[in-house]
Protein backbone atom coordinates (compact mmCIF):
# COMPACT_ATOMS: atom_id res chain seq x y z
CA UNK A 1 0.00 0.00 0.00
CA UNK A 2 1.24 3.46 -0.84
CA UNK A 3 0.18 6.12 1.65
CA UNK A 4 1.49 9.10 -0.31
CA UNK A 5 1.53 10.29 -3.90
CA UNK A 6 3.09 8.04 -6.49
CA UNK A 7 5.61 10.61 -7.65
CA UNK A 8 7.96 12.63 -5.55
CA UNK A 9 7.98 16.41 -5.52
CA UNK A 10 11.24 16.53 -7.44
CA UNK A 11 9.23 16.47 -10.63
CA UNK A 12 6.89 19.26 -9.56
CA UNK A 13 7.60 22.93 -9.97
CA UNK A 14 7.83 24.57 -6.58
CA UNK A 15 8.77 28.05 -5.45
CA UNK A 16 12.25 27.84 -4.03
CA UNK A 17 12.53 29.64 -0.70
CA UNK A 18 16.31 29.86 -1.14
CA UNK A 19 16.22 31.50 -4.58
CA UNK A 20 17.08 34.99 -3.29
CA UNK A 21 20.00 33.77 -1.24
CA UNK A 22 21.34 31.84 -4.20
CA UNK A 23 21.23 34.93 -6.38
CA UNK A 24 23.27 36.81 -3.78
CA UNK A 25 25.59 33.86 -3.40
CA UNK A 26 26.18 33.70 -7.12
CA UNK A 27 27.00 37.33 -7.79
CA UNK A 28 28.03 40.48 -6.01
CA UNK A 29 30.95 41.51 -3.88
CA UNK A 30 32.70 39.09 -1.57
CA UNK A 31 31.12 40.54 1.57
CA UNK A 32 27.57 40.07 0.27
CA UNK A 33 28.40 36.59 -0.96
CA UNK A 34 29.71 35.57 2.44
CA UNK A 35 26.66 37.04 4.11
CA UNK A 36 24.51 34.96 1.78
CA UNK A 37 26.50 31.84 2.60
CA UNK A 38 26.07 32.55 6.32
CA UNK A 39 22.31 32.91 5.85
CA UNK A 40 22.19 29.69 3.88
CA UNK A 41 24.06 27.91 6.66
CA UNK A 42 21.79 29.37 9.33
CA UNK A 43 18.88 27.85 7.45
CA UNK A 44 20.24 24.45 6.58
CA UNK A 45 23.49 23.66 8.38
CA UNK A 46 21.92 22.07 11.45
CA UNK A 47 19.69 19.83 9.36
CA UNK A 48 22.49 18.73 7.04
CA UNK A 49 24.90 18.14 9.90
CA UNK A 50 22.38 16.11 11.86
CA UNK A 51 21.55 14.05 8.78
CA UNK A 52 25.24 13.27 8.38
CA UNK A 53 25.60 12.56 12.09
CA UNK A 54 22.71 10.08 12.08
CA UNK A 55 24.25 8.30 9.14
CA UNK A 56 27.83 8.08 10.45
CA UNK A 57 27.40 8.70 14.21
CA UNK A 58 30.66 10.61 14.36
CA UNK A 59 30.81 14.34 15.07
CA UNK A 60 34.00 15.07 13.16
CA UNK A 61 33.03 13.12 10.07
CA UNK A 62 29.56 14.68 10.13
CA UNK A 63 31.19 18.12 10.21
CA UNK A 64 33.50 17.24 7.33
CA UNK A 65 30.54 16.06 5.27
CA UNK A 66 28.60 19.21 6.13
CA UNK A 67 31.53 21.39 5.10
CA UNK A 68 31.81 19.55 1.80
CA UNK A 69 28.08 20.00 1.14
CA UNK A 70 28.23 23.77 1.67
CA UNK A 71 31.45 24.21 -0.27
CA UNK A 72 29.81 22.42 -3.20
CA UNK A 73 26.79 24.70 -2.85
CA UNK A 74 29.13 27.69 -2.82
CA UNK A 75 30.96 26.51 -5.93
CA UNK A 76 27.82 25.61 -7.84
CA UNK A 77 25.67 28.59 -6.86
CA UNK A 78 26.36 30.58 -10.06
CA UNK A 79 25.01 27.66 -12.10
CA UNK A 80 21.77 27.34 -10.19
CA UNK A 81 18.55 28.14 -12.05
CA UNK A 82 15.29 28.29 -10.13
CA UNK A 83 12.05 26.69 -11.26
CA UNK A 84 12.31 23.01 -10.39
CA UNK A 85 13.37 20.90 -7.41
CA UNK A 86 14.13 22.88 -4.29
CA UNK A 87 17.69 23.85 -3.53
CA UNK A 88 17.42 22.31 -0.07
CA UNK A 89 16.54 18.98 -1.71
CA UNK A 90 19.75 19.24 -3.73
CA UNK A 91 21.70 19.95 -0.53
CA UNK A 92 20.22 16.86 1.10
CA UNK A 93 20.99 14.73 -1.94
CA UNK A 94 24.63 15.83 -1.90
CA UNK A 95 24.80 15.06 1.83
CA UNK A 96 23.14 11.69 1.27
CA UNK A 97 25.62 10.73 -1.45
CA UNK A 98 28.60 11.83 0.64
CA UNK A 99 27.28 9.74 3.55
CA UNK A 100 26.83 6.72 1.30
CA UNK A 101 30.39 7.21 -0.02
CA UNK A 102 31.69 7.37 3.51
CA UNK A 103 29.77 4.28 4.62
CA UNK A 104 31.11 2.36 1.64
CA UNK A 105 34.70 3.27 2.43
CA UNK A 106 34.43 3.07 6.18
CA UNK A 107 36.79 0.87 8.07
CA UNK A 108 36.43 0.38 11.76
CA UNK A 109 38.25 3.16 13.56
CA UNK A 110 38.53 2.98 17.28
CA UNK A 111 39.14 6.18 19.15
CA UNK A 112 40.19 6.51 22.76
CA UNK A 113 37.37 7.81 24.90
CA UNK A 114 38.14 10.66 27.24
CA UNK A 115 38.00 9.68 30.93
CA UNK A 116 34.77 10.61 32.69
CA UNK A 117 35.14 13.33 35.33
CA UNK A 118 34.63 12.00 38.86
CA UNK A 119 31.34 13.07 40.44
CA UNK A 120 31.69 13.90 44.15
CA UNK A 121 27.99 14.41 44.99
CA UNK A 122 26.29 12.07 47.58
CA UNK A 123 24.24 10.13 45.01
CA UNK A 124 27.14 9.90 42.66
CA UNK A 125 27.32 6.09 42.69
CA UNK A 126 23.62 5.71 41.92
CA UNK A 127 23.73 8.38 39.26
CA UNK A 128 26.81 6.83 37.73
CA UNK A 129 25.15 3.43 37.46
CA UNK A 130 22.06 4.94 35.86
CA UNK A 131 24.20 6.89 33.42
CA UNK A 132 26.24 3.81 32.58
CA UNK A 133 23.10 1.77 31.95
CA UNK A 134 21.69 4.51 29.76
CA UNK A 135 24.97 4.88 27.89
CA UNK A 136 25.18 1.13 27.32
CA UNK A 137 21.63 1.03 26.04
CA UNK A 138 22.23 3.98 23.76
CA UNK A 139 25.40 2.40 22.38
CA UNK A 140 23.47 -0.80 21.66
CA UNK A 141 20.74 1.08 19.82
CA UNK A 142 23.23 3.18 17.87
CA UNK A 143 25.10 0.03 16.84
CA UNK A 144 21.84 -1.55 15.69
CA UNK A 145 20.98 1.55 13.65
CA UNK A 146 24.42 1.59 12.04
CA UNK A 147 24.00 -2.05 11.03
CA UNK A 148 21.01 -1.14 8.87
CA UNK A 149 21.53 -0.82 5.13
CA UNK A 150 22.38 2.80 4.32
CA UNK A 151 19.16 3.52 2.43
CA UNK A 152 16.98 2.15 5.22
CA UNK A 153 18.89 4.19 7.81
CA UNK A 154 18.50 7.27 5.62
CA UNK A 155 14.74 6.68 5.36
CA UNK A 156 14.41 6.35 9.15
CA UNK A 157 16.54 9.46 9.69
CA UNK A 158 14.50 11.57 7.28
CA UNK A 159 11.18 10.41 8.74
CA UNK A 160 11.92 10.10 12.41
CA UNK A 161 14.65 12.61 13.21
CA UNK A 162 14.13 15.17 10.46
CA UNK A 163 10.33 15.00 10.19
CA UNK A 164 10.44 15.24 6.42
CA UNK A 165 7.21 14.74 4.52
CA UNK A 166 6.87 11.64 2.35
CA UNK A 167 7.38 13.62 -0.84
CA UNK A 168 10.43 15.46 0.46
CA UNK A 169 12.04 12.30 1.78
CA UNK A 170 11.36 10.42 -1.45
CA UNK A 171 12.82 13.32 -3.46
CA UNK A 172 15.97 13.32 -1.34
CA UNK A 173 16.34 9.56 -1.68
CA UNK A 174 15.60 9.90 -5.42
CA UNK A 175 12.93 7.20 -5.29
CA UNK A 176 9.14 7.27 -5.49
CA UNK A 177 7.00 7.41 -2.34
CA UNK A 178 6.15 3.72 -2.50
CA UNK A 179 9.84 2.78 -2.52
CA UNK A 180 10.52 5.21 0.32
CA UNK A 181 7.76 3.65 2.43
CA UNK A 182 9.15 0.22 1.71
CA UNK A 183 12.63 1.32 2.87
CA UNK A 184 11.13 2.83 6.00
CA UNK A 185 9.08 -0.25 6.89
CA UNK A 186 11.99 -2.61 6.24
CA UNK A 187 14.33 -0.38 8.26
CA UNK A 188 12.02 -0.41 11.26
CA UNK A 189 11.49 -4.14 10.94
CA UNK A 190 15.25 -4.82 10.78
CA UNK A 191 15.85 -2.62 13.80
CA UNK A 192 13.13 -4.45 15.71
CA UNK A 193 14.72 -7.81 14.85
CA UNK A 194 18.20 -6.66 15.83
CA UNK A 195 17.06 -5.42 19.20
CA UNK A 196 14.76 -8.33 19.92
CA UNK A 197 17.32 -10.07 22.09
CA UNK A 198 17.69 -6.98 24.28
CA UNK A 199 14.01 -6.14 24.41
CA UNK A 200 13.64 -6.81 28.14
CA UNK A 201 16.57 -4.56 29.11
CA UNK A 202 15.38 -1.81 26.83
CA UNK A 203 11.77 -1.98 28.01
CA UNK A 204 12.97 -1.91 31.62
CA UNK A 205 15.10 1.10 30.95
CA UNK A 206 12.52 2.99 28.93
CA UNK A 207 9.54 2.39 31.21
CA UNK B 1 -9.37 2.56 6.83
CA UNK B 2 -9.16 -1.14 7.67
CA UNK B 3 -7.23 -2.60 10.57
CA UNK B 4 -4.63 -3.97 8.16
CA UNK B 5 -4.14 -0.52 6.62
CA UNK B 6 -3.73 0.99 10.07
CA UNK B 7 -1.24 -1.72 11.05
CA UNK B 8 0.77 -1.10 7.89
CA UNK B 9 0.75 2.65 8.45
CA UNK B 10 1.99 2.32 12.02
CA UNK B 11 4.60 -0.27 11.07
CA UNK B 12 5.93 2.12 8.45
CA UNK B 13 5.74 5.53 10.14
CA UNK B 14 5.42 4.77 13.84
CA UNK B 15 2.63 5.92 16.14
CA UNK B 16 3.04 9.67 15.99
CA UNK B 17 0.35 11.17 13.70
CA UNK B 18 2.64 14.07 12.73
CA UNK B 19 4.77 11.57 10.81
CA UNK B 20 1.83 10.04 8.96
CA UNK B 21 1.14 11.19 5.40
CA UNK B 22 -1.38 14.00 5.30
CA UNK B 23 -3.62 12.12 2.87
CA UNK B 24 -4.35 9.33 5.37
CA UNK B 25 -3.87 11.09 8.70
CA UNK B 26 -7.52 11.96 9.29
CA UNK B 27 -8.73 8.47 8.34
CA UNK B 28 -6.11 6.79 10.55
CA UNK B 29 -6.97 8.98 13.52
CA UNK B 30 -10.62 8.26 12.96
CA UNK B 31 -9.84 4.53 13.03
CA UNK B 32 -7.99 4.88 16.33
CA UNK B 33 -10.92 6.81 17.88
CA UNK B 34 -13.45 4.29 16.67
CA UNK B 35 -11.41 1.23 17.70
CA UNK B 36 -9.24 2.36 20.63
CA UNK B 37 -8.43 -1.13 21.89
CA UNK B 38 -7.39 -2.45 18.51
CA UNK B 39 -5.39 0.70 17.83
CA UNK B 40 -3.67 0.49 21.21
CA UNK B 41 -2.72 -3.15 20.62
CA UNK B 42 -1.26 -2.25 17.23
CA UNK B 43 0.48 0.83 18.61
CA UNK B 44 2.22 -0.82 21.56
CA UNK B 45 5.06 -2.45 19.62
CA UNK B 46 5.58 0.49 17.27
CA UNK B 47 5.55 2.94 20.18
CA UNK B 48 8.41 1.08 21.83
CA UNK B 49 10.40 1.20 18.62
CA UNK B 50 9.75 4.96 18.35
CA UNK B 51 11.08 5.39 21.89
CA UNK B 52 14.13 3.31 21.07
CA UNK B 53 14.88 5.46 18.02
CA UNK B 54 14.43 8.58 20.17
CA UNK B 55 17.07 7.35 22.62
CA UNK B 56 19.64 7.54 19.84
CA UNK B 57 18.82 11.15 18.98
CA UNK B 58 21.54 13.67 18.25
CA UNK B 59 22.80 15.56 21.30
CA UNK B 60 22.75 19.36 21.12
CA UNK B 61 25.88 20.76 19.53
CA UNK B 62 27.09 24.23 18.65
CA UNK B 63 27.67 25.08 15.02
CA UNK B 64 29.43 28.45 15.20
CA UNK B 65 32.93 26.99 14.80
CA UNK B 66 31.84 24.84 11.89
CA UNK B 67 30.21 27.84 10.18
CA UNK B 68 33.40 29.88 10.58
CA UNK B 69 35.41 26.98 9.15
CA UNK B 70 33.14 26.71 6.11
CA UNK B 71 33.23 30.47 5.47
CA UNK B 72 37.03 30.39 5.57
CA UNK B 73 37.12 27.42 3.20
CA UNK B 74 34.71 29.18 0.82
CA UNK B 75 37.01 32.23 0.72
CA UNK B 76 39.74 30.00 -0.66
CA UNK B 77 37.48 28.17 -3.12
CA UNK B 78 36.66 29.68 -6.51
CA UNK B 79 33.09 29.37 -7.72
CA UNK B 80 32.21 27.49 -10.89
CA UNK B 81 31.04 30.07 -13.37
CA UNK B 82 28.22 29.07 -15.72
CA UNK B 83 29.01 28.34 -19.32
CA UNK B 84 26.64 29.84 -21.83
CA UNK B 85 25.24 26.65 -23.26
CA UNK B 86 21.57 26.56 -24.10
CA UNK B 87 19.65 24.03 -22.06
CA UNK B 88 17.29 21.83 -24.07
CA UNK B 89 13.65 22.58 -23.32
CA UNK B 90 12.95 19.06 -22.11
CA UNK B 91 15.95 18.90 -19.82
CA UNK B 92 15.79 19.47 -16.07
CA UNK B 93 17.00 23.04 -15.89
CA UNK B 94 17.10 23.39 -12.15
CA UNK B 95 19.58 20.83 -11.09
CA UNK B 96 23.31 20.94 -11.16
CA UNK B 97 25.14 18.73 -13.55
CA UNK B 98 27.31 16.29 -11.65
CA UNK B 99 30.93 17.37 -11.61
CA UNK B 100 32.12 14.27 -13.39
CA UNK B 101 29.83 14.88 -16.34
CA UNK B 102 30.92 18.46 -16.80
CA UNK B 103 34.10 18.99 -18.78
CA UNK B 104 35.63 22.15 -20.20
CA UNK B 105 34.20 23.08 -23.61
CA UNK B 106 36.32 21.75 -26.49
CA UNK B 107 38.35 24.41 -28.21
CA UNK B 108 38.02 24.90 -31.98
CA UNK B 109 41.38 23.29 -32.84
CA UNK B 110 40.49 20.23 -30.80
CA UNK B 111 37.24 19.84 -32.71
CA UNK B 112 39.17 20.25 -35.98
CA UNK B 113 41.78 17.68 -34.95
CA UNK B 114 39.11 15.22 -33.84
CA UNK B 115 37.23 15.64 -37.14
CA UNK B 116 40.45 15.14 -39.09
CA UNK B 117 41.25 11.99 -37.16
CA UNK B 118 37.79 10.59 -37.74
CA UNK B 119 38.00 11.36 -41.45
CA UNK B 120 41.43 9.72 -41.65
CA UNK B 121 40.04 6.71 -39.88
CA UNK B 122 37.13 6.46 -42.29
CA UNK B 123 39.48 6.88 -45.28
CA UNK B 124 41.83 4.20 -44.02
CA UNK B 125 38.98 1.83 -43.34
CA UNK B 126 37.49 2.40 -46.76
CA UNK B 127 40.81 1.82 -48.53
CA UNK B 128 41.38 -1.38 -46.56
CA UNK B 129 37.96 -2.58 -47.55
CA UNK B 130 38.58 -1.72 -51.18
CA UNK B 131 41.94 -3.49 -51.08
CA UNK B 132 40.40 -6.58 -49.54
CA UNK B 133 37.66 -6.44 -52.11
CA UNK B 134 40.17 -6.11 -54.96
CA UNK B 135 42.13 -9.10 -53.60
CA UNK B 136 38.96 -11.05 -53.58
CA UNK B 137 38.18 -10.19 -57.16
CA UNK B 138 41.71 -10.98 -58.27
CA UNK B 139 41.50 -14.40 -56.65
CA UNK B 140 38.07 -14.93 -58.09
CA UNK B 141 39.27 -14.06 -61.59
CA UNK B 142 42.26 -16.36 -61.32
CA UNK B 143 40.07 -19.14 -60.01
CA UNK B 144 37.55 -18.77 -62.80
CA UNK B 145 40.35 -18.50 -65.30
CA UNK B 146 41.78 -21.80 -64.15
CA UNK B 147 38.53 -23.60 -63.97
CA UNK B 148 36.62 -22.13 -66.82
CA UNK B 149 39.42 -21.40 -69.26
CA UNK B 150 39.70 -23.12 -72.56
CA UNK B 151 42.73 -25.03 -71.49
CA UNK B 152 42.24 -28.71 -72.11
CA UNK B 153 43.98 -31.61 -70.52
CA UNK B 154 45.77 -32.25 -73.81
CA UNK B 155 47.44 -28.86 -73.58
CA UNK B 156 48.87 -29.42 -70.08
CA UNK B 157 51.49 -31.93 -71.19
CA UNK B 158 53.11 -29.22 -73.25
CA UNK B 159 54.31 -27.65 -70.09
CA UNK B 160 54.87 -30.54 -67.72
CA UNK B 161 55.36 -33.65 -69.71
CA UNK B 162 58.80 -35.29 -69.81
CA UNK B 163 58.83 -34.88 -73.56
CA UNK B 164 58.52 -31.22 -73.24
CA UNK B 165 61.21 -31.12 -70.59
CA UNK B 166 63.53 -32.98 -72.88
Amino acid sequence: MCFGNALHSGSNVVLDPDADILKRLAAGDARRQHQALSTLMERHLQAIKSLAWYMVRDEMIAEDITQEVFIRAWKQAPKWESGGAKFSTWLYRVAKNLCYDHLRKRTEIYSDALPEPVDETPNAQEGLLAREAHAAQKTRIEAALLKLPARQLMAITLCHYQNKSQNEAAAILEVNVRAYESLLARGRQNLRLQLKAHKKDIIGDLS
Amino acid sequence: MTQDDYQELVNTYGVHPSRWPEEVRARAMSFSYKHPERAMRINSDAALLDKIIDVAALPETANSLLMARILKAAQNTPQNLPRHIETPANDHPTRFLPEDRVGPPMSRWKVLAATLLVMMGIGFGASQAAFARSDYWAAETLYSFNIDSDYTSSEWPETISPETQQ
